[in-house]
């Protein structure tokens, strides 16, 4: 149904409201970002002069350098050690005929129901218990099993066209060499989805990594950001708002990246004739 | 290539059996076309085979050699699928050399027999291609070249031409039937289509209800049909099926229904029978010696250029409704009357319980000279 002009005009009023009620904030920490200390307060937008001394600062004053090790290499290794055992666990669901499987996966499907901040404080004590307080290992291991993974990806296979496996199997793959070979290049759309969400969720965390570090050597960069709000008792606005550009970057960067897999829908559209 | 045997093969899902103890044995370099309705237990049958589908009761033997307890990648049998199963994210070269890859062969010599295979179907140009940049016939070429480029023990065929259209399904046959010609290849083949079995096996198998109804050379079959059911299945258009009765007459046994009294075939015997008689033994015209009669009148014509296609009523109040395949030039008005002989020969009789009692042909052989 075609919309009349007037309906169109406000609609386009409505998304574009909605476009600067997302992009306002990200203007601002771009601007700030740019302007010196002295300025940082002002009440124009953008900077008279427009300087770099923020993101220096960033690599001098603080340990930004650390911080941004610290959250690459513990999101690779979770969001990695994430997939993995999702694709396998869906993979063994999806697959396989196995006694109590079932129950199995109603067991997953009620994990997916427990608030995460109800298992939290169990998890810290056993963290604690097993001395990876501040370390990587806290940050990583209790989070490698995500039930939502497991979940999204078993419907996906359970979807997954059976006479590509029977092919498969014909040409001599068993099941773990299917799953490689076949399944998970046909599962790209779905796995860079997940992998999106897994890498948003786990680059932006916060509570988690201020329970479990307490030193720099395992802080992550969104607890890091913090130190300019409080060192010296004066807040570096400038230089935080830099922290938080350079920290955006990397999941724009992945989203940007992998977009264009999750619309690709390759395994209908090489089927049909 | 090697010979196949399917001995007692049964596969029950819960209550229902979809193969009831099929025994089949597919001859080395045999082309076996298993053949029926759908939910014949066809495909069942082809999938208990490749080890895709467990088997119930019974046993699946390639080569002499006992592979039930097989998984499907260690029985060297390739299968072509209804929807080509080809693999999206890989070109039709890699689709092709998959499973000598898998095998551990070279790239180098994985290369060399794709390039044979890819030859031998003319598909060499395709070779950089991924499968949803090809039609669909280019995708049958590269599913059958996938098979041959293994050189298993035997080929198997579900369905394979029936998402193809009418014209591509006519080349198609024409060249599955030439390549397991010159390959030797022992295969199985499922469909529903009769034209292909008939066009295509050295031997048809005929299902229903997951066992085997009749099983031989396509002409014997469509000559010699063992029963209404494999009378009713093969031919396109189907054989005509007169319910009536035999009964004496005063020049030997005659075929009684709805007012129409025809010559019984010799040696059918009296009682309620079904006489079965084929379009095309049907032609225009007065009888002659050893020919029947049929007076009708047209209900429809269809003109399909070399051949036209006549229902007509016959017999009282025009209560039977029969097929004729006549030749193109047959142009008879709807509503017409119309004259029909067929030879005695042609006639098929099927006792009460559906099975064949007697066939003009061997009737004729039987007689007395």
């Amino acid at each position: 149904m075609e919309l009349s002009r007037s309906w169109r005009v406000i609609g386009h009023l409505v998304l574009l409201t909605c476009c600067l009620a997302v992009a306002a904030p990200v203007a601002v920490v771009l601007a700030t970002a740019l302007k010196s200390p002295s300025e940082v307060f002002q009440p124009s937008l953008w900077p008279s002069a427009p300087t770099f001394d923020n993101f220096a600062t960033l690599f001098g004053k603080a340990r930004f350098a650390d911080y941004l090790w610290n959250s690459v290499a513990t999101t690779v290794l979770r969001v990695s050690g994430q997939l993995v055992i999702a694709l396998l666990a869906a993979w063994a669901f999806a697959r396989f005929a196995f006694r109590g499987r079932d129950t199995l996966f109603a067991m997953v499907l009620g994990a997916m129901m427990i608030p995460h901040l109800l298992t939290m404080i169990p998890v810290y004590i056993l963290m604690a218990r097993l001395g990876w307080f501040d370390t990587w290992a806290a940050l990583i291991i209790p989070n490698l099993a995500m039930p939502f993974a497991v979940f999204l990806l078993r419907q996906h296979m359970l979807a997954f066209p059976r006479d590509l496996l029977d092919a498969a199997e014909m040409d001599g793959a068993g099941p773990w060499r299917a799953l490689w070979r076949v399944v998970v290049p046909n599962l790209a759309p779905a796995l860079s989805a997940l992998t999106i969400i897994l890498f948003v969720e786990c680059w932006n965390e916060y509570f988690w990594p201020l329970l479990v570090t307490e030193t720099e050597a395992s802080r992550t960069l969104q607890m890091g950001l913090r130190e300019f709000l409080e060192s010296d008792g004066y807040s570096d606005f400038g230089a935080m708002m830099a922290g938080v550009a350079l920290a955006s970057v990397p999941a724009v960067a992945l989203f940007l990246i992998l977009q264009r897999r999750v619309m690709d829908t390759f395994v209908a559209s090489g089927l049909k004739g | 290539m090697a010979g196949i045997a399917l001995r007692n093969l049964t596969r029950r899902f819960g209550d229902s059996v979809a193969v009831d103890g099929l025994n089949l044995e597919i001859e080395d370099g045999e082309f076996v076309v298993l053949v029926g309705p759908s939910g014949c237990g066809k495909t069942t049958t082809l999938r208990m085979l490749a080890g895709l589908e467990p088997t119930s009761e019974g046993r699946v033997e390639i080569a002499g050699r006992d592979v039930t307890p097989l998984p499907a990648r260690d029985r060297n049998l390739a299968m072509v699928f209804q929807s080509y199963a080809l693999y999206p994210h890989m070109s039709v070269e890699e689709n092709i050399g998959f499973a000598l890859r898998l095998a551990g062969r070279s790239r180098a010599e994985t290369a060399a027999a794709v390039a044979a295979a890819a030859g031998r179907l003319e598909i060499g140009h395709l070779l950089s291609r991924r499968p949803r940049e090809l039609s669909g016939g280019q995708r049958q070429r590269v599913a059958v070249a996938r098979c041959i480029v293994r050189e298993p023990h035997a080929f198997l065929f579900d369905e394979p031409l029936s998402n193809l259209d009418a014209r591509l399904r006519g080349s198609a046959r024409v060249e599955i039937s030439r390549l397991q010609a010159q390959l030797g290849m022992t295969t199985l083949y499922v469909t529903h289509d009769q034209v292909e079995a008939m066009t295509m096996a050295h031997r048809i198998v005929l299902m229903e209800g997951g066992r085997i109804r009749q099983q031989g050379a396509p002409m014997d079959l469509y000559e010699r049909p063992a029963d209404l059911f494999v009378a009713g299945f093969l031919g396109a258009p189907a054989m005509n099926l007169i319910p009536g009765v035999i009964e004496p007459g005063p020049r030997g046994p005659v075929f009684a229904a709805a007012g129409l009294s025809l010559p019984a075939p010799l040696g059918a015997p009296e009682g309620p029978a079904t006489l079965g008689l084929r379009p095309e033994a049907l032609s225009p015209g007065d009888p002659g010696p050893g020919e029947i009669a049929l007076r009708g009148r047209v209900d429809h014509v269809e003109r399909l250029g070399a051949e036209t296609v006549v229902q007509l009523s016959v017999g009282e109040a025009g209560a039977i409704s029969l097929t004729a395949r006549l030749p193109g030039a047959a142009a008879p008005g709807r509503g017409a009357p119309m004259a029909l002989r067929a030879p005695v020969s042609a006639l098929h009789a099927f006792g009460a319980d559906g099975r064949r009692v007697a066939l003009g042909a061997e009737a004729r052989e039987l007689a007395p000279a």
